[in-house]
Parts: C-alpha cells; sequence; structure tokens
C-alpha cells in the first residue's frame, strides 16, 4: 500500500513541480512587470523620483548677486 | 550501432540549436544595450525648479563638466536664492544623480534623487527613512561620510553611501565655483571587512574541496554553506545577484576601494571558472542555495525529476533570464528585473509577490532538492551559457591547429 502510494507520488511528481515552476514564473512576472512598465512609460523623458525634504527654517537669503548668469533659463 | 547514431545526431542538433539560440541571445542583448546607451536620457530640470521652488528664474553655467543652476527671485532686485549642483555617486545597482541646492551660505537646502540603478524594493526603503531629510543643513565641507556624519539606512548600505557620495559630489562642485575654502577629496578608504574576508576563505575552501580526493568533502561543504547562510546571507546580504552580473555588463563598474565585495565576488567566479570549469558559488556557499538544502535536510528533499517538462522547464528558466538581463540593459537598469528573493528571506524586503514566491520555494524545498537553483535562479543559465561557449570554444581550438 505504502509503496503504491510512492510509485502514485513519484509519477505525479513532475506535474506538481510544473504547476509550481509555472506560479513561481507568474509572480516573478507580475513582480518585474510594474517597474518595467514604469521605466517604459519614462523611457525617454523625464524621470524625476525622489521626495523632497524641508528646507531648514529661518529667512531667506538675501545676498546680493556676484555672479552673471552664463545663461537664462 | 544505427540507433547509437541516430541518438548522436539528435545530441549534435539539439546542440547546434541550442549554440544557433546563444548567438541570437547575444545579438538581441547587444541590442538592447546600444538602444539602451543611445535612447535613454533624463530631463532635469524639473528636478531643478523643484530644489529650489520659490526661485522665479535659473540661470545655468556649465564648466570643466560641472553643471550649477543659480536660483534667482525677481521680486523688486534679482537676489541669489541659491545654487542647484548635479552630484553623481555610485549605488548599489550603479550610478545615481542627485539634484543638490545649496544656500549661498553653503548649507544644503534640499536634495533629490534625479536617477537611480537600484532595485524599487531597496529604493524604497531608503526614501522611507530619513537619510536625504538629513542632508538638510550639512555644509559643503563636511565630510558626509555614512556612520559618521550622516546616519546609513540599516541593509542598504551601498546605496546610503552612494546617496552621500552624489550630495557631497555636488556640494564641492558648487563650493569650487564659487571659490570656497575645500580640502582637497581624501582618498575613498578600502572597505575590507568581514564579508570580503569571509568570501576569499570560501572560496579556498570551495576551490580546494571539489578537488577529487578530498577527503572530508561533505563536512566541507555543509560548514562552507552554512558559514555562507550566516555571513553572506542573514548578517550582510550580499549574495551574487543577476543584478551584479548586469553590472558588469553595462559597464557600472564601482569604485574597488569601496566595493570590494563585488569585484571578489565576479572575479572569483570567472577566475576559477576559467582554470577549473568549476563553479564553487553555487553548491558551496551560496546562502540561499545552503537556505533550501537546510531545510531539504529537515524534510528529506530528493533530486526530482521533472519527467517530460524537463525541456521545457530549461527554456522557461533561461527564457525568464534572458528577459531580466534582456530589460535591464535596456533600461541601463541592473536591479530593475533582479527577480531574486534572496533579500526577502535575509532581510525580509520585499513586495507581496515576492514573500509569496519565498514562501512556496521554501516549503517546495521541504522535498525537492533546492527548487529555486534547479527551476528558476537567473544565474543558472547564465552559468549554462557560459559553460557553453567555453566548451565551444575549447572545441574549435584543437580543429585549427589540425587544419593549420
Amino acid at each position: 500500500m505504502a509503496e503504491k502510494k510512492k510509485n502514485r507520488l513519484k509519477e505525479m511528481m513532475p506535474n506538481i513541480i510544473l504547476i509550481l515552476v509555472i506560479i513561481c514564473s507568474v509572480l516573478i512576472i507580475m513582480e518585474v512587470s510594474s517597474p518595467i512598465s514604469a521605466e517604459l512609460e519614462t523611457f525617454n523623458e523625464q524621470e524625476v523620483i525622489q521626495s523632497t525634504i524641508v528646507p531648514p527654517s529661518g529667512p531667506s537669503p538675501t545676498y546680493p548677486p556676484d555672479i552673471t548668469p552664463a545663461s537664462g533659463y | 550501432m544505427t540507433e547509437m547514431m541516430k541518438k548522436l545526431s539528435t545530441v549534435e542538433r539539439r546542440q547546434r540549436i541550442e549554440r544557433i539560440l546563444g548567438i541570437l541571445a547575444i545579438v538581441t542583448l547587444i541590442i538592447a544595450w546600444i538602444i539602451g546607451a543611445f535612447g535613454s536620457r533624463s530631463n532635469i530640470m524639473p528636478a531643478i525648479n523643484k530644489a529650489i521652488p520659490e526661485a522665479d528664474h535659473f540661470s545655468h553655467y556649465q564648466n570643466h563638466g560641472s553643471e550649477i543652476y543659480f536660483a534667482w527671485a525677481d521680486s523688486g532686485e534679482e537676489v541669489l536664492l541659491g545654487y542647484v549642483a548635479l552630484g553623481e555617486g555610485n549605488g548599489y545597482g550603479g550610478p545615481m544623480q542627485m539634484a543638490v541646492a545649496i544656500s549661498p551660505e553653503g548649507e544644503v537646502l534640499t536634495a533629490e534623487i534625479i536617477s537611480h540603478k537600484d532595485s524599487p524594493s531597496w529604493m524604497s526603503r531608503v526614501l522611507e527613512s530619513s537619510l536625504i531629510a538629513d542632508l538638510a543643513g550639512k555644509s559643503y565641507s563636511d565630510s558626509y561620510e555614512i556612520g559618521n556624519d550622516i546616519d546609513g539606512v540599516t541593509s542598504a548600505t551601498y546605496t546610503s553611501r552612494g546617496i552621500a557620495a552624489a550630495a557631497q559630489d555636488a556640494a564641492r562642485k558648487i563650493a569650487l565655483e564659487e571659490g570656497w575654502p575645500i580640502t582637497a577629496k581624501p582618498n575613498p578608504k578600502i572597505v575590507f571587512g568581514i564579508p570580503e574576508i569571509s568570501l576569499l576563505v570560501l572560496y579556498a575552501v570551495g576551490y580546494f574541496g571539489q578537488k577529487s580526493g578530498f577527503k572530508y568533502k561533505k563536512q566541507a561543504r555543509w560548514v562552507s554553506m552554512i558559514v555562507g547562510m550566516v555571513v553572506l546571507g542573514f548578517m550582510y546580504n550580499s549574495p551574487l545577484t543577476l543584478s551584479y552580473i548586469n553590472k558588469l555588463l553595462l559597464g557600472f563598474w564601482p569604485q574597488w576601494q569601496t566595493h570590494l565585495h563585488w569585484y571578489i565576488l565576479i572575479g572569483g567566479i570567472l577566475f576559477v571558472f576559467t582554470v577549473d570549469n568549476k563553479n564553487p558559488y553555487c553548491e558551496w556557499f551560496c546562502p540561499f542555495g545552503a537556505a533550501q538544502e537546510c531545510l531539504g535536510a529537515i524534510g528529506g528533499a530528493k533530486t526530482r525529476s521533472p519527467g517530460k517538462y524537463r525541456t521545457f522547464l530549461k527554456w522557461l528558466q533561461r527564457g525568464l533570464a534572458w528577459s531580466a538581463i534582456f530589460f535591464a540593459l535596456l533600461f541601463r537598469n541592473p536591479g530593475l528585473t533582479s527577480y531574486e528573493v534572496f533579500g526577502t528571506l535575509f532581510d525580509f524586503v520585499g513586495s507581496n509577490f515576492q514573500f509569496g514566491l519565498l514562501g512556496l520555494i521554501l516549503i517546495a524545498s521541504l522535498f525537492i532538492r533546492r527548487p529555486w537553483c534547479t527551476y528558476l535562479c537567473p544565474l543558472r543559465p547564465v552559468e549554462g551559457f557560459i559553460r557553453m561557449i567555453r566548451k565551444w570554444i575549447i572545441g574549435l581550438w584543437p580543429k585549427r591547429k589540425k587544419t593549420a
């Protein structure tokens, strides 16, 4: 009986492995698809990501400019 | 006899198909690399605007490769609000660029990452921390050293170092341009600690342990695997990942002084492969492989045959690895498609998909020997590819000699 069960499990093993690998592959594809689609959207465009930080408190500096801008923007 | 010849021709045919597909893989990866190199350019102006939002206009100055933006307020007379410069550093996945705003007194006002090559999950961990916020108020003359005047993010040391270096680079560019006194940039300290020493020792054990005739092979392998799992896995979370290979292919070779670990890991594998045609890493001290084997020892895992699905599963694994490298090269981002779940196990960082995947792999490890390595790891097809090319070249060599 135990031998029969063992043989059955052995026969089923390729199918178990296949199902397991396919589920894992789907999870992998779902994991990488969002960063890829985000990159596709920004491909050739601007890619600004990050957070901002709060500027230190206090009055804004009011130094007179002592430089000559090279080009206006 | 005819049966044997038939079998031989099948093997030869399969070998030929594999070689053709191998060449095709190289060609497509080269195309992706070229498109990525020439196609992707960042538009930095929104980041510059965001760095000093009170500015009415910016003037742009470029000198010796440094780009500096002067932020002006136009209320009545023109008043300088600060400077914005682009600084560069090296993160875990490759170069990163930051826009850093500095006040006329030389203190950091704001900092913003313009581009980076790190894995999204690691970067989001850094972004959730106070690392970037802590840069505010730092002087251009500070050392920007993680662990000294900046607190790094645990388990994201390379990314933290990259951010600090980029902020310092930007601050120094402005200081240099404005003639503020700055000391010469010190040479980076050579980082040679426990992970680097462990790697060298593990390579030595792996190299000699694989030699035939070594009496304590089994014991040495288990010791090596457990040390690899504890040190390279749970303590430092620095196993070999696909992003290491992508970094190599993209030419994002980090500074050797601060990234010795990367050079030892990649260099060691290439060296032993060339000399010995063996891969000591995967079987001897890959931390994730060791974790699977430990679970396998508990559950009595065996090498299970996938039977008629063998070829399909082999090509699925190769397809996943090829796609991951292709997109990484196309978008010039080594960590973008790195789908390993090593960080999820060793640092508990990852998305829901990664935790789901890890759970399945760990359960499967109880009854199948190394399921991740056998069916999903992207490094195995890379290894197989190098092995195929090596064999091919060696096979061609005597033929040429004979014909000559």
